[in-house]
């Protein structure tokens, strides 16, 4: 009674000592002796399946194509109805390019199992590996057809379809997957996401999925197509899809209010302002009504915007003030205003307020105003990015108002806040350099502007340069840079006819080197903004042409040709002038803009730069 | 040579370009941008300009008869050039012709018909040789296996393949990718293809590419492989009577005795390798380099090797740049093993010290054949799904230079050999 159970075991560690022998001699390619191994253990152990799968693959490497077929079918006499042994015999003559005996087998198989879904996988997964795609569809269907159940079919199904690019034929068996389990639908759309790539795919699947909607009414295929609307950044459709489905449904709005907020983070303003309007109208109770009547008027604002920037005048280096369409925002500044009063929200009313002080100073141009609303603000409790945005539009009024000090002292404030960004603190070091050298402290300017241009990622590290340049090529004739440096505020100041007398007196004198070629470069920026070609072009070809050239003499071409190009639409002579500028500035930093300029000429193209 | 042959050369130039100006293309560190100034010169070829090719000269640079439509294109395209008067273009010819010089001008006479060899659907991110010609402008034609066997080759000069695997196993990309839908699809595409060819398997169909492919060459064609498309074919020609391809690769298990059955006199460049059988091993043979091996990648750069412009012209050609050293880069072919390749083969550019070769050379019958290790040469590591290299940002990369240098020799006038 006790020895035997020993003797058992001793003989099961002797064939797993075995197997493990075989599958050495198998790996290091001695398929002859594990083969020998093999068949001494399945005398031994003719049930077991494993060994009979190791034998046949070692029968299939030497293609021994009759030893498998001879194992395989002893085997099926042992045990008839198991679909392994009917899957490895199949793929034997699958190997042998004997396919539809292959067929006739892999049928058998699902013809003594008709009900086991187990059969259609395992048999469809033999196919599989035979990369016999059509009759691995076609026993999936069988098994989809005879068991209904699409969860245990479909994925593989479609999988099938997508790798064969029958796009149409995945899309309807997910879509059949969806009608009965529409929790799956993530599952679906990463599954979708392998094959969505290709083209007309997309097309396919909304065709598709369209369908399935306009027969069942199911809500599920409305959020599958609003996904596969986004994917095409179709925002317009995809919307209308997911208001279907909010009033179908009697949802909360909040999926509509997050694809508000990110279609306009994406910039389609219209599709923006559809979606909260939606909610305006729907959910006039909601704790995000006021947010969404905020993105309401912010998307009009925006629309607006987007309808007033003059393309004509892009190419200018400074734009007069112009204040023409800024009646056309009253209507805005008055939602902004009714927004604020009508809610008790802290934000929402600073919010309000912030927009309606940057039109104030961004489009009518009103520093009074403007400042005036900034300054209440600056009462309230803010958000911090609120603060920041307020501190900037600040220091703008300030240097508009000539208050220079009080400027220097909120962009010195800005620096310090911890949530300036980057790029503001940036901005700040920057600003902060040119009121030193507005109001003539040169030396402490240089210090300043040293720093930034040390850090070559800062993006006003190539002014802080030129304006070095400037200021340690003048300091000892302090007074001329006074002038220069008077000018230059001038035309932060959009007091363009003031600074072009500076820049022009300055221009004019002989004995300034360097600072006569910027104040020419400059005067003829002043003159372009105040639409006096002629005397630009003049200073301009005077800088660019004669033997000598000067560091502005690139610059100067390039915006001699964009004035030919734009102002005066001389195309012939805008062709020249960039064509100069390739053959003597090979590697000036206008070269690349030149050539797409020439492209555009040679394209007959117009654009705006 | 001596003063007699050179008076002669000289005037024979005289006659022909004393009576009008040239444009220079310089393509040493002057120049704005390198790659696009082969399709300069190829696209004028197309026009029926004269150039010249400067081996030695500045980089390799190109001389070109004057005229406004080059001037315009090469300033629209940023390529620098100088116009030169005739005297100043005779000193630059008499320069290089120079007994004293290792230069030489190579006068072009037509553009080469080129066709690269492109799967259906691929895009020409994913391959720096068509990457290279897209951003060059220079023409050509896809080609795939319908139309290699049906004999298109003979419509063109050049053929160049990229990353393509002629063992039939898929880039061997089985083990990592076998479930990625891209990797799933390739294997349908080579699959379909062959049945429609009437091929049983993927595997026998590329067999009939690649001798396809040789007879082009042995009947004068040139062909320019990179990364993969170098060894894979090679193995292929190897193994061209026996099967190595495992059973998820074509259905069937490979030849046991594959190894013992490689018959290395069907290649052209590499012999007495050692087939890596293992299916789920990334590496065809022992023919690459591994990365290991490479070890830091800040080392990595190769040599070219300076041939003689007048005795050797087209490894000169070939090897034309306005650096000399160059940066590596990896590829599923990096690099090859120095004493894998055949003796007849030239070495054109290699890491000093070790027996890395990146770029190798060799003729096979009545054409030539040249082998260029690595994936991108902009891109150290590109990997499956990367993005493309914008090569905007690298006008003037000697890596890529040394694709385009592929494009133009067929190009070149047939000279007597100097002996």
């Amino acid at each position: 009674m006790l020895i035997r159970p020993d003797v058992s075991a001793q003989n099961e560690l002797l064939i797993n000592n075995k197997i493990s022998l075989a599958k050495r001699y198998e790996q290091s390619g001695d398929l002859e002796k594990a083969k020998k191994i093999y068949n001494d253990i399945i005398k031994e152990q003719p049930w077991n399946f494993e060994i009979v799968k190791s034998l046949n693959d070692i029968f299939l490497k030497l293609k021994e194509y009759d030893n498998s077929i001879i194992l395989i079918e002893e085997k099926i006499k042992l045990n008839p109805t198991d679909p392994n042994l009917y899957g490895l015999l199949g793929s034997t003559y699958a190997t042998m390019g004997e396919n539809q005996k292959a067929t006739e087998i892999w049928d058998k198989a699902i013809e003594i199992n008709k009900s086991s879904m187990v059969t259609y996988r395992v048999i469809a997964d033999y196919a599989i590996q035979k990369r016999d795609f059509n009759k691995a569809i076609e026993i999936l269907k069988k098994g989809l057809d005879a068991t209904n159940e699409p969860m245990i079919f479909s994925y593989d199904l479609g999988n099938l379809y997508s790798i064969t690019m029958e796009f149409e034929e995945a899309a309807k068996v997910y879509c059949d997957l969806l009608f009965s389990n529409p929790e799956q639908l993530a599952s679906i759309q990463s599954r979708m996401n392998r094959y969505l790539t290709h083209a007309n795919s997309v097309k396919a699947t909304i065709d598709v999925t369209l369908d399935y909607y306009e027969k069942s009414r199911k809500t599920q295929y409305l959020d599958l197509l609003s996904y596969l609307y986004m994917r095409e950044q179709n925002y317009s459709k995809a919307l209308d899809l997911m208001i279907q489905k909010d009033k179908a449904l009697d949802n909360n709005g909040i999926s509509i209010f997050n694809f508000a907020k990110s279609v306009f983070a994406e910039g389609d303003f219209n599709t923006s302002s559809k979606a909260y309007m939606f909610l305006i109208n729907n959910y006039k109770n909601s704790s995000f009504l006021p947010d969404a009547e905020l993105g309401y008027i912010r998307s009009a604002e925006e629309k607006l915007n987007s309808e007033q920037i003059d393309s004509s005048n892009a190419w200018k280096p400074f734009l007069e003030n112009d204040t023409a369409g800024s009646y056309k925002y009253s209507k805005i500044i008055k939602d902004y205003e009714n927004l604020a009063e009508n809610y008790f929200n802290d934000n929402i009313i600073a919010s309000a307020k912030m927009r309606i002080g940057i039109i104030k100073l961004t489009i009518f141009k009103d520093y009074n105003e403007a400042g005036r609303i900034f300054s209440d603000l600056q009462k309230s409790r803010l958000a911090p990015i609120l603060i920041v945005q307020l501190m900037q539009n600040l220091a703008q009024i300030s240097i508009q108002k000539n208050n220079l000090s009080e400027a220097q002292t909120i962009y010195n404030r800005l620096k310090e806040i911890p949530a300036s960004d980057p790029s503001v603190k940036s901005l700040a070091n920057f600003m902060s350099a040119k009121i030193l050298f507005w109001t003539g402290n040169f030396p402490k300017a240089l210090i300043e502007l040293k720093d930034i241009s040390q850090n070559l990622s800062d993006n006003f590290a190539n002014d802080a340069i030129e304006l070095s340049i400037i200021i340690n090529t003048m300091k000892q004739d302090s007074l001329n840079l006074l002038n220069y440096a008077k000018g230059d505020l001038l035309s932060a100041q959009n007091n363009f006819n003031g600074a072009s007398e500076i820049f022009k007196k300055l221009a004019d004198n002989k004995n300034l080197i360097l600072l006569n070629d910027i104040s020419k470069y400059k005067f003829a920026q002043m003159e372009i903004a105040l639409n006096k070609y002629n005397s630009a072009i003049s200073a301009l070809e005077e800088l660019s042409s004669g033997e000598i050239k000067n560091v502005y003499s690139d610059k100067a071409l390039y915006l001699l040709g964009n004035t030919y190009l734009y102002a005066l639409n001389n195309y012939e002579k805008g062709q020249e002038v960039f064509q100069n500028l390739l053959d003597t500035f090979p590697n000036s930093l206008y070269f690349d803009k030149s050539r797409q300029m020439l492209n555009i000429i040679n394209k007959g193209i117009k654009q705006t730069i | 040579m001596t003063m007699k042959k050179f008076i002669v050369i000289i005037i024979l130039l005289a006659s022909s370009i004393f009576a009008q100006t040239k444009i220079f293309i310089p393509m040493d560190l002057k120049q704005s941008d390198h790659l696009k100034a082969y399709g300069i010169t190829f696209n004028a070829l197309k026009e029926g300009v004269v150039s010249d090719w400067l081996l030695n000269y500045r980089g390799g640079s190109f001389i070109l008869d004057y005229s406004q439509k080059v001037a315009l294109q090469c300033r629209l395209k940023g390529v620098s050039f100088e116009p030169l008067s005739n005297e100043q273009a005779v000193q630059i010819y008499s320069f290089v012709q120079s007994d004293e010089q290792n230069m030489e001008v190579v006068r072009l006479e037509k553009a080469p018909k080129i066709a690269v060899y492109v799967p259906p659907g691929f895009q020409p991110w994913d391959d720096a040789v068509t990457l290279a010609m897209e951003y060059a402008e220079v023409e050509y034609t896809k080609v795939w296996i319908e139309e290699i066997l049906r004999g298109d080759l003979d419509k063109y000069d050049w053929l160049h393949l990229h990353h393509e695997d002629f063992t039939g196993q898929y880039g061997k990309f089985f083990a990592s990718f076998q479930g990625a839908q891209w990797y799933q699809e390739q294997q349908i595409l080579y699959e379909n293809e062959a049945q429609k060819l009437g091929y049983k398997k993927v595997s026998e169909m590329e067999r009939a590419v690649v001798l396809t492919i040789r007879d082009y060459v042995g009947a004068g064609g040139f062909l320019f492989a990179m990364c993969s498309a170098t060894d894979s074919y090679d193995i292929a020609l190897a193994a061209i009577n026996v099967d190595i391809a495992d059973q998820m690769f074509d259905g069937d298990a490979p030849d046991p005795k594959a190894q013992e059955k490689l018959d290395f006199s069907q290649t052209l460049a590499f012999d007495n390798f050692t087939l890596e059988m293992n299916p789920y091993v990334y590496e065809y043979s022992d023919i690459d380099i591994q990365p290991v091996e490479i070890q830091n990648q800040l080392n990595d750069y190769f040599t070219l090797f300076d041939f003689s412009a007048k005795y050797d012209p087209v490894p000169s050609m070939l090897t034309q740049n306005h650096v000399s050293v160059v940066r590596g880069f990896m590829g599923q072919t990096t690099m090859f093993r120095k004493n894998l390749i055949k003796k007849s083969v030239y070495i054109l550019g290699e890491r000093p010290g070790t027996d890395q070769v990146k770029y190798i050379h060799g003729n096979f019958g009545r054409g030539t054949f040249t082998f260029y290790g690595g994936h991108d040469p902009e891109d150290y590591q590109h990997a499956v799904g990367d993005n493309p290299t914008d090569l905007n940002l690298f006008k003037n990369s000697p890596g890529y230079r040394l694709i385009l240098n592929n494009i133009l020799f067929p190009a070149a006038k047939k000279k007597k050999q100097k002996t």
